[in-house]
């Protein structure tokens, strides 16, 4: 199997509605803007671009996105830190918030409504989110 | 010269009927042997044999001659190591035998033991399952199973001979009976013969378990002496071969019990196997097909027990190396760890002993102590250098635990190994910030409540098994007690009914003769009336009146039709009533089978639900867990800033598919993921295809096209 047959395969495994999000995020001009902000080279951005690609397919999650693309590109630590901060700020946050608007604006259609992830068990801090700072020292 | 033949077709048929009889009285004690043979020798062998104390005694004698044995052997192995005498290898691999069996040999009894209580309990539900419904006063048994599927007790029909008696002719009837019996004693000697068959093989079954028992330390021997591995497996072959001869004997008995019946039914075979030899017309020779069909397949399952009990005994040693391989690769494996761990390290000690250093070095101390000292160093060191592990030798290699997955290494290179690891990790987490070292150790924390809490999900999954699985008791239990309630009624009604129908049965047939006598005597009335013979006449009268006397309800002859037609009536009511008895029998069965089922699939489903959900959480737990891993290691390893960054990444990322409702790495199966991973590491080779662009070029641009495709 060649690698865009397994980009693409992962693609069709997502939700079109996701899939739609990201296309609408122009994620090209994103990554050059990052590119620029942060004077990546050619051969970084190609591998920012491959990295951000696999993160949002669900290839790989966070600290192996930043595992890799520190490992790839080489760039010093406090550079990737910056970059990844960039990413979320400038890609991640925004594709949660353009999908979150458009899954409220839809709850009233009839899109039917995926099922929710299995819910964290209550050792999770209490909270839905795994990955949320406790509130209390435990 | 009508009466001699009478007298000689009486005697011919009166002798086949003593001959009859005494056959019909040997099946039946064959009968019993086998019912016996069955109990006894199978079904409850455990209990016989553990009654049996002489089995224990004699197996011990055995044994302690192996132990003695065992004792020869390693003095043999012994003097062959110390005169360099043969090929060391071979040496090795006896005595590797020789430990392993000197161990399980106290074990062989109980092995011997589960192998048959393995295949009797199998035997006992195949057996359980043939069982046939009414045998009247006694128990059910293997030989009423017999009698019920061959037919064989219909052989002997007083309906049949009554008919015959009624026919006419005493010189033919007489000729019937006589080839009826004759035909009858060939039929019962060929059941019994089946029988006595079975029986016997059973009897030689239990006979040759025991010998086999006994003999079980001898056999373990036999597998280490060099040219007696045959023996061994011989005696495994047997065990195998005749225990499970038993389960598959009754397994293929089922199989023609669940056959025949559909069999008799295609091929009309329910009807008297007398009646069918007395009148053999087309009607009749169903009967006589269904029952030489169930006597060929009868006999027939003997011979596929007998060579489907080899294939299983080829097949469960073939098995049986193959665990015996794994199971010892593993064992030998944890045995060369804990040796590593315990020789391993105090060789390790011992090396680094300042005092066996000096001793070594000391010019002031005698030869014979600077000697010893150096080589317990050089033996130490070789202890805290080894693996121990037997499988990277050839002796292991020999013994068959050779799985590939040995260590070369010794224990003073998995303490320098382990000692790197931590060094490198304390390194790590000094270059985190304060605040990201407790972000870390409440992360570790959450992973341990993770499990905490993925335990306590366990528990309450295992206790609404529990309770799913009492609800389908107690429906069980329920649909049970309700089906006995009704089936009982039924089947009092059908008894009852059965029971009326046989006496206007008779009544009937008592009418029918009393008109067909009554036409009789008539004719000889007017006879005589018209020859004038009073006496004759007034005789005839008075037999005529007496037709009435034994007939209830009837005080004249012309009566006798009236009751015939009313009779007739009731008889086809009763028969009527019958059929419906045993439709409602049938519907019960069902509704009751409904029950048993509907019962089965929601405590079915329940367990399912509930079996998904412990994968969904475990499946949940072990991810988060490995994320958190992930965040720690390469938090510990960038430095400052990268876990608090990569928390927030990737909480906003699940977040995303929270949203969505999927999970990320739910969407990839675990081959595509490695494959994708590993295919993106070439990005910076500078190698040019023929359109001069570089893989760097190429991945690029299918990267960056993936979203417009």
């Amino acid at each position: 199997m060649q690698q865009e047959e397994v980009l693409q395969k992962a693609k069709k495994n997502l939700p079109d509605e996701y899939v739609q999000a990201v296309i609408d995020l122009e994620l090209p001009k994103r990554i050059d803007k990052i590119s620029e902000q942060y004077q990546l080279s050619d051969i970084e951005t190609d591998i920012l671009d491959q990295e951000v690609v696999y993160l949002l397919l669900g290839i790989t999650d966070s600290p192996t996105f930043t595992d890799r693309f520190g490992d790839i590109s080489e760039l010093e630590n406090n550079v990737l830190l910056k970059v990844i901060k960039s990413v979320t700020r400038d890609i991640i946050i925004p594709l949660q918030e353009k999908f979150q608007g458009d899954n409220e604006e839809n709850s009233t259609t009839s899109m039917p409504v995926p099922p929710p992830p299995p819910a964290p068990s209550a050792g999770y801090g209490g909270t839905s989110d795994p990955y949320r700072e406790p509130t209390d020292d435990r | 010269m009508g009466f001699l033949d009478i007298t000689v077709g009486w005697f011919f048929a009166e002798t086949a009927q003593i001959f009859f009889n005494a056959v019909a009285w040997i099946v039946a004690q064959i009968g019993y042997l086998l019912d016996y043979t069955v109990e006894k020798m199978v079904l409850e062998m455990a209990e016989l044999v553990n009654g049996i104390t002489a089995i224990d005694a004699l197996w011990s004698t055995f044994r302690d001659l192996g132990n003695i044995v065992f004792i020869g052997v390693l003095l043999y192995i012994a003097i062959r190591t110390i005169l360099n005498v043969g090929n060391s290898f071979n040496t090795k691999r006896i005595l590797v035998r020789l430990v392993i069996v000197a161990l399980f040999v106290n074990f062989s009894l109980f092995a011997s033991k589960v192998v048959i209580d393995t295949s009797n309990v199998v035997a006992l539900q195949f057996y359980n399952s043939i069982q046939v419904e009414e045998c009247g006063e006694s128990a059910c048994n293997i030989s009423h199973f017999f009698a019920d599927v061959t037919n064989i007790s219909s052989v002997q029909s007083p309906e049949a001979l009554e008919a015959l008696e009624n026919e006419g002719s005493e010189e033919g009837a007489n000729f019937k009976i006589l080839i009826a019996r004759v035909m009858g004693i060939v039929f019962l000697a060929v059941v019994g013969f089946v029988m006595a068959a079975m029986a016997f093989l059973l009897l030689i079954r239990f006979g040759f378990l025991i010998l086999l028992m006994i003999a079980s330390p001898l056999a373990f021997i036999a597998f280490v002496l060099p040219g007696t591995s045959d023996m061994g497996q011989k005696w495994l072959h047997n065990l195998f071969n005749q225990s499970f001869f038993a389960p598959i004997l009754f397994a293929m008995v089922y199989v023609v019990a669940v056959l025949g019946a559909e069999l008799a039914n295609g091929l009309g075979g329910n009807g008297d196997l007398m009646a069918a030899i007395l009148d053999p017309d087309g009607d009749n020779y169903g009967v006589i097909l269904t029952f030489a069909l169930m006597t060929f397949l009868m006999a027939y399952t003997l011979v596929v027990a007998k060579q489907m009990g080899g294939w299983v005994t080829q097949k469960s040693m073939q098995v049986g190396v193959k665990a015996r391989n794994w199971t010892g690769a593993k064992v030998v494996g944890a045995t060369a760890a804990g040796v590593r761990a315990t020789a391993g390290r105090g060789g390790q000690k011992a090396s680094e002993s300042r005092g066996l250093k000096d001793a070594a070095s000391d010019e002031n101390r005698n030869a014979v102590t600077r000697f010893g000292a150096r080589a317990a160093l050089k033996l130490s060191d070789k202890a805290a250098n080894s693996s121990f592990d037997m499988r990277n030798t050839r002796a292991g290699k020999a013994a068959g635990v050779d799985d590939g997955k040995q260590r070369s290494s010794g224990f003073r290179q998995v303490v320098e190994e382990k000692a790197e690891k931590r060094k490198e990790e304390k390194g790590m987490i000094e270059r985190l910030s304060p605040e990201e070292k407790a972000k870390v150790e409440r992360a570790k924390i959450k992973q341990e409540q993770a499990d905490k809490s993925l335990e306590k999900a366990e528990k309450e999954i295992k206790k609404l098994e529990k309770e799913a699985k009492t609800r389908y008791e107690d429906a069980k239990e329920n649909a049970q007690a309700q089906y006995d309630r009704v089936k009982n009624t039924v089947e009092e009604a059908q008894q009852q009914t059965n029971n009326e129908l046989t006496d206007v049965t008779n009544n009937l047939k008592q009418v029918s003769s009393a008109i067909k006598k009554r036409a009789e005597l008539g004719d000889k009335l007017a006879a005589a009336r018209s020859s004038g013979d009073r006496r004759l006449e007034e005789r005839i009268a008075a037999r005529l009146n007496a037709l009435t006397d034994d007939i209830d309800g009837v005080s004249n002859l012309e009566d006798l039709d009236t009751k015939q037609n009313d009779l007739q009536d009731r008889k086809s009511d009763l028969e009527s009533r019958k059929e419906t008895l045993q439709r409602r029998r049938n519907t019960v069965q069902n509704a009751y089978n409904d029950r048993k089922s509907q019962a089965r699939n929601v405590y079915t489903d329940e367990r399912d639900e509930l079996k998904t959900k412990r994968e969904v959480a475990k499946e949940s737990t072990k991810k988060f867990k490995k994320k958190m891993d992930n965040v720690i290691n390469v938090g510990n390893k960038r430095g400052e800033g990268f876990v608090e960054t990569m928390l927030e990444q990737q909480s906003t990322l699940d977040k995303i598919a929270g949203f969505a409702g999927y999970k990320f790495d739910t969407t990839q199966s675990r081959a595509n993921r490695d494959f994708a991973l590993e295919n993106i590491g070439d990005i910076k080779s500078k190698d040019e295809d023929s359109a001069g662009r570089t893989a760097k070029d190429r991945a690029s641009s299918k990267l960056r096209n993936i979203y417009n495709t």
